[in-house]
C-alpha cells in the first residue's frame, strides 16, 4: 500500500525583495510504501526540507500533487507526524504538556489519552523529567520528547526533518537505535508507519533506511533510488563493510554537487 | 557588590546627605529647599497621620482600575492588530498618532467628560497605560515563532487552539514587558491628574484626595517642601516595587529567557 505519493512536485521560491526566482524542487515524482524507512539525502540546497514541508502540508508545491493513502495533501494532519530538527517544543509547556498537545489539541478527553501519554514519557526514557520546562533538558532528552510529541497522534506517516543534526555523536547513535525500535523495526511493515527522514548523514540514511534517495541541486531532483538490503536489526547485525560500500556509492552520486554547493556558499 | 564596594557606596550617599543638610541650612532661604531631616521627619509624621497611607491608598485604586482595564483592552487590541494584516492597516495609523498626544493634553477633555473627580484621573491613567501594552503585544504577536506555530499545526490545532495554546503563551512575556513600562506611565501621570484636578476636590472636603492632590494642597495650603519631596520619595519606592513585581512576575511566565 502507498503511503505517501509525489506527483511531479514543483516548488519555486521568489525573493520578496528582488524578486529574483529559486527553483528548490523540479519535477519531482516519489513514492513510499506502508511501513517502508526512506532516507533523503542530498547536499545543501537540493530541497530534501521544502520537499519534506510539502509533504507536511505546512507548504504549498508551486505545481504538482501529494497524496497521502491517497487522499490529495491539503494542509497538515496530525496522521503526518512532523520531527524538526530544532525541536519546535513549546518553551512554555513542561514535558508531559509538549507530549499532550496534540490529543488536548484535537479535543481527546484526557481519560483517553493519559495512560498513553505516561508510555510514552517512558518509551522515549523522560520518567522523571515529565514536569520539566524544554530549556532544563539536553539536546537530547528534547529531541526525545519531540518525538513523543509526534507519537501521541499515533500518525501513520512519521516525517523527520534532520532531527538527530543537532545532538552530539553518542546521543545520535543512542537515538538512532531507539528510532528503529520504536519505529517497529522488527515488525510487519503493515504494522509500522511510513518513515521518511532527511539527513545529510549518508551514512545515517544507510544504517536506518530501507531505500535512500538522493536528491540533486539546482534544480532539486531525485538523482538515485537505491535499495538498502541490510538484515534487521540492524543494531543486532551491522555490516560495517557492506555499508561502506554502500556508503562510497551514494557519496559517488553527490560529491561533485556537495562540492559546488560549498563553494557557493 | 563586595562588602567594601557597598561601604563605599553608601559612605558617598552618607557624605552627599550631610552636604545637603548643610547647604539647606547655610541657606538665606532654608524653608524653600527640602533639607534630609526635614524630609525625613515629615515623611514619618505624614505616614503616622494616615494622611499620606490614605492617599496612596486612593491613588493606588485608581491605578489598579484603569491599568486592568488598559492591560485587558490593550492586549485584545495589540494581538489582533499583530495577527491580521487588515486591522493593523485600519487602525495602525490611528493608534499611532494617539499615542504621540501626551496624557496631561487630555485633561480638559477628561475634566469635561468626568468632571473634577477622581474618574478623569481613571481616564488619563488608562489613556497612558494603554499604548505601551498595545506596541508590545502586538510586536509580539507579529514575531510569534513560526515553526512553533507550524508545529501546532501538524500535531492537529485549529487556527482557534493555534491563538489560545501558542500565539497567547508567545506574547505573554513581552505583554509583561508591555505593562512594566505602562505602570511606569500610569504612575507617573496619576500624580499629573490628581495635580490638574485635585486642588477642587480638597475644598470639596471629601477624603478621596490622591497622592497627586495631597502633594498640590501641601504645597499650596502649607508650603510645606520638605513634605512634598517626601511624597515623592515614596511614589518613587512604591514604583519600584511595582516594578519588582513585574520583573518577578516575567521570570516566572518566561523562565526560559533567563536560562
Amino acid at each position: 500500500m502507498t503511503a505517501i505519493r509525489i506527483d511531479r512536485i514543483s516548488k519555486t521560491f521568489v525573493s520578496s525583495r528582488t524578486g529574483e526566482q529559486v527553483v528548490a524542487l523540479k519535477d519531482v515524482d516519489l513514492e513510499v510504501s506502508q511501513g517502508e524507512f526512506v532516507a533523503i539525502v542530498g547536499p545543501s540546497g537540493c530541497g530534501k526540507s521544502t520537499l519534506l514541508s510539502i509533504i507536511a502540508g505546512i507548504l504549498e508545491p508551486t505545481s504538482g500533487a501529494a497524496y497521502h493513502y491517497d487522499a490529495p495533501i491539503l494542509g497538515p494532519s496530525p496522521d503526518r507526524g512532523v520531527l524538526f530538527q530544532d525541536y519546535a517544543l513549546f518553551p512554555w509547556l513542561s514535558v508531559r504538556q509538549n507530549i499532550s498537545f496534540g490529543p488536548r489539541a484535537r479535543g481527546v478527553p484526557s481519560s483517553e489519552w493519559q495512560q498513553e501519554v505516561d508510555r510514552l514519557i517512558s518509551v522515549v526514557g523522560l520518567s522523571g523529567f515529565d514536569t520539566r520546562l524544554p530549556h532544563e533538558l539536553s539536546g537530547g532528552m528534547r529531541q526525545r520528547c519531540a518525538l513523543a510529541r509526534m507519537l501521541a497522534n499515533e500518525p501513520r506517516t512519521w516525517l523527520m526533518d534532520e532531527p538527530l543534526a543537532a545532538v552530539d555523536l553518542q546521543t545520535r547513535t543512542l537515538l538512532q537505535e531507539e528510532i528503529l525500535r520504536i519505529w517497529g523495526e522488527d515488525q510487519p511493515p503493515a504494522d509500522r508507519p511510513a518513515v521518511m527522514f532527511i539527513t545529510h548523514g549518508i551514512d545515517e540514511a544507510v544504517l536506518l533506511a530501507d531505500r535512500v534517495i538522493v536528491l540533486g541541486r539546482r534544480p532539486g531532483r531525485v538523482k538515485a533510488d537505491l535499495k538498502i538490503d541490510l538484515n534487521r536489526p540492524r543494531f543486532e547485525h551491522r555490516d560495517l563493510a557492506a555499508e561502506g560500500v554502500l556508503v562510497q556509492q551514494i557519496w559517488d552520486q553527490i560529491r561533485d554537487e556537495a562540492r559546488s554547493a560549498i563553494l557557493e556558499d | 557588590m563586595t562588602v567594601r564596594a557597598r561601604l563605599s557606596v553608601l559612605s558617598i550617599y552618607g557624605a552627599a546627605l550631610v552636604v545637603a543638610e548643610f547647604a539647606v541650612r547655610l541657606s538665606p532661604t532654608p524653608d524653600r529647599y527640602p533639607s534630609p531631616t526635614g524630609v525625613a521627619t515629615a515623611l514619618v509624621r505624614n505616614i503616622l497621620s494616615g494622611q499620606a497611607p490614605i492617599a496612596i491608598e486612593q491613588s493606588l485604586s485608581r491605578i489598579l482600575v484603569a491599568f486592568v482595564f488598559a492591560a485587558i483592552a490593550g492586549s485584545v487590541i495589540g494581538v489582533a492588530i499583530g495577527r491580521s494584516r487588515w486591522l493593523d492597516l485600519a487602525f495602525g495609523p490611528i493608534i499611532n498618532a494617539l499615542r504621540s498626544i501626551a496624557p496631561i493634553a487630555l485633561i480638559p477633555l477628561a475634566v469635561l467628560w468626568f468632571g473634577v473627580t477622581g474618574n478623569s484621573a481613571v481616564f488619563i491613567v488608562c489613556y497612558a497605560a494603554i499604548f505601551p501594552i498595545i506596541l508590545n503585544a502586538s510586536e509580539a504577536a507579529r514575531q510569534v515563532d513560526m515553526r512553533l506555530v507550524n508545529a501546532a499545526r501538524t500535531l492537529g490545532a485549529d487556527p482557534r487552539h493555534i491563538i489560545t495554546h501558542v500565539v497567547l503563551p508567545s506574547v505573554a512575556p513581552n505583554t509583561i514587558t508591555g505593562a512594566r513600562i505602562a505602570m511606569g506611565f500610569a504612575w507617573a501621570s496619576i500624580v499629573a491628574a490628581e495635580l490638574a484636578i485635585g486642588v477642587k476636590l480638597e475644598t470639596g472636603g471629601a477624603i478621596n484626595a490622591g497622592i497627586g492632590q495631597l502633594m498640590v494642597s501641601t504645597l499650596f495650603l502649607d508650603r510645606d517642601v520638605n513634605s512634598l519631596v517626601g511624597y515623592m520619595i515614596v511614589i518613587g519606592l512604591i514604583g519600584l516595587l511595582i516594578d519588582k513585581g513585574f520583573r518577578r512576575l516575567h521570570r516566572m511566565r518566561a523562565p526560559w529567557e533567563y536560562a
